[in-house]
């Protein structure tokens, strides 16, 4: 048997594919372990966490042990932007939507409906970071405030339970960063497809935030091999000195969506127990227990979430909102369970349903809106 | 293989009670018409099933197709199909609707039914949750051998009427009564022609860009190699969806969104295929080698080179080829020799 490596530039692991010359999938992996296999000549496919695929061949030959780099293409590349030359509209248009555009992993994810940013007067900033604070008596904003100046990553250390981003132009959105948990998130800001800036938090450990956009792309056997990294243990992430609450609450979403409840034994428990502070690992729990059929369990939990906070990660989110919308339906009687469900679903509906992070448009941390329009079918 | 495949499929497009409609207007129409796409779309969708039904890995056992149905109507048909979905749990139910739609969350949408709007009161009482439907089909005591391989294509818009007052709080009407799921082991996942809050665009008089990427996804797009030829299999599904719909005619902006649960998706395979896939190619020369004149020397391995155009008009070119192995290189060779590559659906982009 011949062994299979790979080298990668990407700061996290990378699912690999390997196809014998007949086109099959022999293999699946992650770029830090390798692959056993018959002399004979492969293909190998590489996902990286920004969505682009990275090919190369390889001819092995028996007993030998070679190793593939999956790199991203080169700037030289790339198509160049804008216009197409000789193409129509329609070319460009395309050109603009699709995810083609070569990106490199390493380099802040593009929003797929980034636009020229808006003429306005030099010096003057695009929008104003503020931070919120949440007590007996609701929520006050402090006086950390940082000007945005620019799209990117912003160096964030607010002292806070929430962020907003009010823009110059366009409406506030918020995020709710539970304070203990402040550095295990990554403020960016990105322009939506009208120009306005929009926050667009992300988490601090790669690869959490990795899994979780392989699973939004619908990379279902990417997202699979990835949740099998080593860096999305539950040793790693749970019970390290260094442990990542909130991407231990990412893992644990995805091992949830993807059916992988084998793997989670008591990760779920243990996030909720060990990390209280988290709404996420409540609503894990939560959702674990009505996965298996423990429903009364499952809605006990729930009932907290209202005073415990609103899940910080989207899939929490969607989780606690539906299971609530399930167990209003079965318990119409219920009050706690309408009044859990009244609380939560104007958020769900207000949130940025491309966001990893909980995100929404609203006047203030507990006061979400819903930008109303109807349109086409 | 036992189990056999139950489809449930809805075009509404007959509104009487909406704009243009036969009927006497409802309260409030809240922007929308009568659609031209929705039955169409419906239609299209069935009729694949009917005429693969031999590439189908589950027996056709049942397609029940409803073209702009009451909310009764729908119930009915619903209750129906949801007994045979629970004769066997390794059924296949397959649920598609294309109508109107509302959304009140990230994964919620509301499904309005042809008798929307014909009473005065609760603008939702001729509607229907998905996920009223959703958990309906899950597996309970009571239904134990419920299809635990489900898939939910929700065609409709999504959008958030601004003459709603507290639209979140309204209730759709039941079509399934809701009781404690049991172990929900399902592979259900839920593909949404559009993300919350945007539209979902119809091709009037013959299908929807969604119907259309779903058909697209089915023959071949979101199909991958087996060991059997090719198949389409659940996992593959969303993306596919995504690439056909964003290069579909009537698109311009619309998003594909999924939800809900995908245990053992790599493994549950819908559809076989036949022959080769084609693949949706982007193919493009980069300044530099614009600029000293090259051209792409690209061939199936083993076998006769492809033509391009020279100049390449226009870069990117959009082409499809069959799946499968290519070399890829240029003329006059650089230096550099060809490498071979894996083209596989539903899309692939080189640059020269």
């Amino acid at each position: 048997m011949a062994r299979l490596e790979f080298r990668t530039s990407s700061r996290v692991d990378v699912p690999v594919e390997v196809y014998d010359r007949s086109l099959e999938l022999v293999g699946r992996t992650l770029s830090s372990r390798s692959l056993s296999l018959d002399a004979g000549f492969y293909f190998v496919v590489g996902r990286l966490p920004g969505g682009e695929r990275v090919r190369a061949s390889v001819d092995l030959e028996a007993d030998a042990v070679e190793s593939v780099e999956l790199a991203a293409p080169s700037p030289s590349r790339r198509l160049p932007e804008g216009r197409a030359r000789g193409a129509g509209k329609r070319a460009v248009s395309e050109s603009r939507r699709s995810s083609w555009l070569g990106r490199d992993d390493a380099a802040p994810p593009l929003d797929a409906r980034m636009t020229e940013s808006p003429q306005r007067p030099r010096g003057v900033p695009m929008a104003e970071l503020r931070a919120y604070r949440r007590s007996a008596d609701g929520w006050s904003q402090t006086d950390d405030r940082r000007a945005v100046r620019r799209s990117g990553a912003i160096a964030w250390h607010g002292d806070g339970d929430a962020v907003g981003l009010w823009p110059r132009d366009g409406a506030p959105t918020f995020a709710l960063l539970p304070r203990k948990g402040v550095r295990f998130y990554a403020i960016e800001v990105r322009r939506g497809s009208d120009g306005a800036p929009r926050l667009k938090p992300k988490l601090t450990n790669a690869s959490a935030d990795a899994l979780l956009d392989y699973l939004m792309r619908g990379e279902i056997g990417e997202a699979l091999v990835m949740s099998t990294s080593t860096a999305l243990s539950a040793e790693r992430l749970l019970y390290d000195k260094a442990s990542d609450p909130v991407a231990a609450a990412a893992g644990a979403f995805a091992l949830l969506q993807l059916g992988e409840l084998e793997r989670l034994h008591d990760w779920t428990d243990n996030l909720r127990r060990l990390f209280g502070w988290l709404p996420d690992g409540l609503v894990a729990r939560a959702e674990h227990l009505a996965q298996v059929g423990e429903h009364d369990q499952a809605l006990s939990l729930l009932l907290e979430l209202p005073a415990r906070g609103l899940p910080s990660l989207g899939a929490g989110l969607a989780y606690a909102t539906e299971r609530l919308r399930l167990y209003a339906a079965i318990h119409p009687s219920k009050r706690p369970v309408r009044r859990a469900l009244d609380w939560i679903v104007p958020y769900s509906a207000a949130v940025d349903v491309q966001a990893k992070v909980t995100t929404f448009t609203g006047d203030a941390p507990d006061t979400p809106t819903v930008t109303p329009r109807y349109s086409g079918q | 293989m036992s189990g056999g495949l139950h489809a449930l499929i809805v075009g509404v497009g007959d509104y009487p009670h909406l704009e243009g409609g036969s009927g006497e207007p409802a309260a409030g129409s809240y922007g929308m018409a009568q659609l031209t796409s929705a039955v169409p779309a419906a239609s299209s969708v069935g009729q694949w099933l009917h005429a693969n039904r031999s590439k189908l890995v589950k027996d056709l056992a049942s397609c029940r197709m409803l073209s702009s149905p009451t909310l009764d109507d729908f119930r009915r048909a619903a209750l129906e199909w949801r007994d045979d979905c629970a004769t066997d749990p390794d059924n296949t139910a397959l649920f598609y609707f294309s109508g109107h739609g509302l959304e009140r969350s990230r994964s919620d949408a509301v499904l309005l039914m042809s008798d929307f709007g014909d009473m005065p009161g609760n603008p939702l009482v001729k509607a229907t949750d998905v996920n009223n439907l959703f958990y309906g089909m899950a597996p309970t005591a009571q239904r134990p051998r419920m299809a635990r391989t489900q898939l939910w294509f929700v065609d409709a818009c999504r959008g958030f009427p601004k003459e709603f007052e507290d639209f979140e709080t309204l209730s759709a009407s039941d079509v399934f009564d809701i009781v404690r799921p049991d172990v929900d082991d399902r592979c259900a996942p839920t593909y949404f022609s559009a993300i919350p809050g945007t539209a979902a665009y119809g091709i009037p008089h013959a299908g929807t860009a969604f119907s259309a990427a779903l058909l697209a996804s089915l023959d071949g797009a979101a199909a991958r190699s087996t060991a059997d030829g090719w198949a389409v299999a659940v996992d593959g599904l969303f993306r596919a969806l995504e690439v056909e719909v964003a290069a579909g005619p009537v698109a311009d902006g619309q998003q594909v969104w999924m939800s809900g649960q995908l245990r053992d998706a790599v493994a549950r395979t819908i559809a076989r295929v036949d022959g080769v896939p084609r693949v949706r190619v982007k193919l493009g020369l980069s300044r530099a080698s614009e600029d000293a004149g090259l051209r792409p020397a690209i061939a199936p391995l083993g076998g006769q080179p492809l033509s391009f155009p020279h100049p390449l008009r226009p870069n990117p070119h959009l082409c499809s080829w069959p799946a499968g192995a290519y070399e890829f290189g240029l003329s006059p060779s650089n230096g550099v020799a060809p490498t071979p590559e894996l083209v596989q659906p539903p899309e692939f982009e080189r640059v020269l």
